[in-house]
C-alpha cells in the first residue's frame, strides 16, 4: 500500500504535538502532512494535499469540526477520526459516516486500534477497485455464472504461450503476464485452488513467451560457432577435433595425427565422446556453450538459467471465490507493488526526523549511513525486472533479520541503501555495517553464480540542528552519481 | 478498443425481422461484421448470437463485450454461429457455446437460462 496522508485539525498546540508523535509511530504507512489550528487553516491544507486520514478536533476558534467538514468536499473513501473532550456528538459524529470517536483524553492502544481501523476501511475501499481487483472479480463472475473453471488454454497468438480466455481477455497483449500474477494472488487468499498444467520460460525483461534458443560463445557470447566432434583415438589415447583426423576433404578416411593409424570402427578403435565449439567470432573454443534465449518482442538476450519459469495451473473456484464472484466478500489481492514499502526515502525521512527530535533532548550520538551497490547494475541487466525485484526483496529481509531492533534500513533506490543507526557512534555503525555488506555479498554470491558485488559507502553522526534532508544529501553526494 | 467501434450509431428499427430469435421468454440478436448494431441495445437482449466471419472481427467482438466495464455487458451469455468448421480454442473458451443452424435455438436457451440464474 502506498503511503496514507493524515491532516490533523488540533487548536490545542500541545495536543496537536501528541497527535503528531501518535501518528508517526503508529503505522509506518501514516504520513501526516500538516497540522492545522483553525478551520480556515485546515480548509487550505486540505485542498492543498490528498488526504486519505482527517485527525479531527470538533472545538476550534473559528468553526467546528462539523462545519469544517461542511465546508469542505468530502472525498468518498476519506477516513474521519474525531478527537474531543465531549461525549455529546456521538449521534452528529454517526451521521458524518465518522471512522472512530476518540474521546480525550485517549491511550495510544486505543489511537493504534483507531488508526488499523481507518487504514482497515481504506484499503477495503480504495484496492477493491484497483485494476487487479477487479480484472479478478470478473474472471471469477465469468467462471461461477458458467460453472466453469479458468483453464489455461496453448495459444500461438498470446504473450506467455498460454491463454486464461475469460481473465486475459480483459489484457492488453504487453500486459498478459499480469494475469499469472492475479491467479497465483488469488489462490493465496484462498479464493482459487490450483492444479499443476505445465511450466513456461518467459523473456525476463517483458515476459514474452515467444524465444529462439541457441548455443552461445561463453567469451564473446556471440552465436556464430562452429560444433566439431570429438575424436578419442583408443590405440595412443589420443584425443582432438574430428578434423585433425581428415586426411583430405575430398575421403572419408580418418588418421590419428599422433600414430599415424587408420582408424577403423568407431566403437572399437576410436569414439567420439563429447562435441568441440569454436567461436567464428573470438576464435574461442570450449565445450560447454552457454544456451541463450533472445526474445522475438524486445529483443533481451538472455541465459536460460535466467529466464522467468512459472507454473501454469487450473484454478477452481473455492467457496470464498464463490462468494466473490456474488458479491458477498471483497476481494483485496495483496502482492502488488511489493516494493513501495521497500524503496521508500520518505518514510526513512520521517524516521530521521524523529531521531533528530530525540537528539534535541538528550546526549547521545546517532549515525546515518548509505550503502551504494557499484556494480549491481551488470547483474540487473541480466536477470530482469522480476529477477531485480525478488533480489531487492530478498536483500530487504535478509537486512531486516541481522538489524538490531532500534535500527532502520530503507532502499533509497535499487542500489542505495540506507540505515539509521540509533544511539550509536560512527566505530560500532562502521563495524555493523561492514558486517551487513559482507552478508549481502555473500548472499548475491551464493544466488548469481559468485558475482561479486562492490560497495560504496558513506556514514556521518547525526546532527540536531540540520534537516533530514541535509543529511541525506550529504550521504549521498559522497557517491560518483550525486543527486 | 470501445464497444461503439462494432456497434454503429444507426436506428436499429426492423431489427424484429431477421436478427432477433426469440425462444420462450429469451430474446437473442445476431451480430456480425456485415450487420452491426447500437451499443445499448445490445443490454436489451438475453444474449447474443455471433456470426462467425472473420477470425480477427470475432475475437475483438468477444473481446470488446468481455472486456466491457457493465456487468450487464460482459456477463452477456455469447454464442458464435457459423454453419461449418471448427474454432480456435481460446476463442471457444470466451463464448458460452456454438451452433451451426438458426432454426433450434433450444440449446442456448437453456444455457443462457443456467447462466442467468447463477450470475
Amino acid at each position: 500500500m502506498k503511503k496514507i496522508n493524515c491532516l490533523i485539525v488540533e487548536d490545542d498546540a500541545a495536543f496537536q504535538t501528541v497527535a503528531f508523535h501518535m501518528v508517526q509511530k503508529a503505522d509506518r504507512r501514516l504520513n501526516p502532512v500538516g497540522m492545522a489550528s483553525n478551520g480556515a487553516e485546515a480548509i487550505e491544507m486540505y485542498n492543498r494535499y490528498d488526504i486519505d486520514i482527517l485527525f479531527l478536533d470538533i472545538h476550534m476558534p473559528d468553526m467546528s469540526g462539523f462545519e469544517f467538514l461542511d465546508e469542505i468536499e468530502i472525498k468518498e473513501d476519506m477516513q474521519i477520526i474525531l478527537m474531543t473532550g465531549d461525549e455529546d456528538y456521538a449521534l452528529q459524529a454517526f451521521e458524518y459516516g465518522i471512522t472512530d470517536y476518540l474521546l480525550k483524553p485517549f491511550s495510544a492502544i486505543r489511537f493504534r486500534k483507531s488508526v488499523s481501523r481507518a487504514i482497515e476501511r481504506l484499503k477495503s475501499e480504495g484496492q477493491s477497485s484497483s485494476t487487479e481487483n477487479v480484472l479478478l472479480r470478473k474472471a471469477l463472475q465469468l467462471a461461477h455464472s458458467r460453472n466453469k473453471d479458468l483453464v489455461p488454454v496453448p495459444s500461438r497468438t498470446s504473450k506467455l504461450g498460454y491463454t486464461y480466455p475469460l481473465l486475459t481477455i480483459n489484457l492488453d497483449y504487453e500486459n498478459e503476464f499480469t494475469a499469472l500474477d492475479i491467479l497465483d494472488s488469488a489462490e493465496k487468499e484462498g479464493l482459487l485452488t490450483g492444479e499443476f498444467v505445465d511450466y513456461i520460460y518467459s523473456c525476463n525483461s517483458c515476459y514474452n513467451g515467444l524465444l529462439h534458443f541457441r548455443e552461445s560463445c561463453p567469451k564473446c557470447q556471440s552465436s556464430h560457432l562452429h560444433i566439431e566432434d570429438l575424436v578419442h583415438h583408443f590405440p595412443c589415447a589420443y584425443v582432438g577435433p574430428v578434423s585433425d583426423f581428415v586426411k583430405s576433404e575430398s575421403s572419408d578416411i580418418m588418421e590419428c595425427p599422433k600414430c599415424k593409424r587408420i582408424l577403423k570402427h568407431i566403437g572399437v578403435d576410436y569414439d567420439k565422446p563429447s562435441v568441440m565449439y569454436s567461436c567464428q567470432q573470438c576464435d574461442h573454443e570450449f565445450q560447454d556453450p552457454h544456451i541463450k534465449a533472445k526474445c522475438h518482442d524486445c529483443g533481451a538476450d538472455t541465459r536460460v538459467e535466467r529466464l522467468v519459469k512459472r507454473k501454469v495451473k487450473k484454478y477452481k473456484l473455492t467457496k470464498l471465490g464463490r462468494d466473490a464472484a456474488t458479491g458477498k466478500y471483497n476481494i483485496n489481492l495483496k502482492g502488488f507493488d511489493e516494493l513501495n514499502d521497500i524503496i521508500n526515502d520518505e518514510y526513512f525521512i520521517r524516521l530521521l526526523k524523529n531521531e533528530i527530535g530525540r537528539k534535541k533532548v538528550a546526549n547521545f550520538d546517532s549515525t546515518v549511513a548509505a550503502l551504494q551497490f557499484s556494480n549491481l547494475t551488470d547483474l540487473y541487466q541480466g536477470i530482469g525486472e522480476k529477477g531485480q525485484k525478488d533480489l531487492i526483496i530478498e536483500l530487504f529481509e535478509m537486512l531486516n533479520r541481522e538489524l538490531h531492533s532500534s535500527d532502520a534500513v530503507i532502499f533509497k533506490d535499487r542500489i542505495t541503501t540506507l540505515f539509521l543507526f540509533t544511539e550509536k557512534g560512527v566505530e560500532e555503525s562502521q563495524a555493523l555495517l561492514a558486517k551487513y555488506k559482507d552478508r549481502l555479498a555473500e548472499l548475491i554470491r551464493d544466488n548469481f553464480d559468485d558475482f561479486e558485488v562492490t560497495f560504496e559507502e558513506a556514514l556521518m553522526l547525526i546532527e540536531e540542528q540540520k534537516e533530514p534532508q541535509f543529511h541525506l544529501k550529504q550521504l549521498m553526494s559522497s557517491f560518483n552519481n550525486v543527486e | 478498443m470501445a464497444i461503439d467501434d462494432f456497434f454503429i450509431d444507426e436506428d436499429n428499427e426492423g431489427l424484429e425481422d431477421k436478427r432477433v430469435f426469440e425462444v420462450g421468454d429469451f430474446k437473442f440478436l445476431k451480430i456480425s461484421d456485415q450487420e452491426p448494431v447500437r451499443a445499448e441495445l445490445i443490454k436489451d437482449y438475453s444474449g447474443l448470437i455471433i456470426e462467425y466471419t472473420r477470425q480477427t472481427f470475432t475475437f475483438e467482438m468477444i473481446k470488446t463485450i468481455r472486456s466491457h466495464d457493465e456487468e450487464q455487458v460482459y456477463l452477456m451469455p455469447l454464442f458464435l454461429y457459423k454453419s461449418y468448421g471448427d474454432y480456435t480454442k481460446d476463442l471457444s473458451e470466451m463464448v458460452d457455446g456454438t451452433l451451426e443452424r438458426l432454426n433450434n435455438l433450444s440449446g442456448i436457451a437453456e444455457t443462457t437460462d443456467i447462466i442467468r440464474k447463477r450470475i
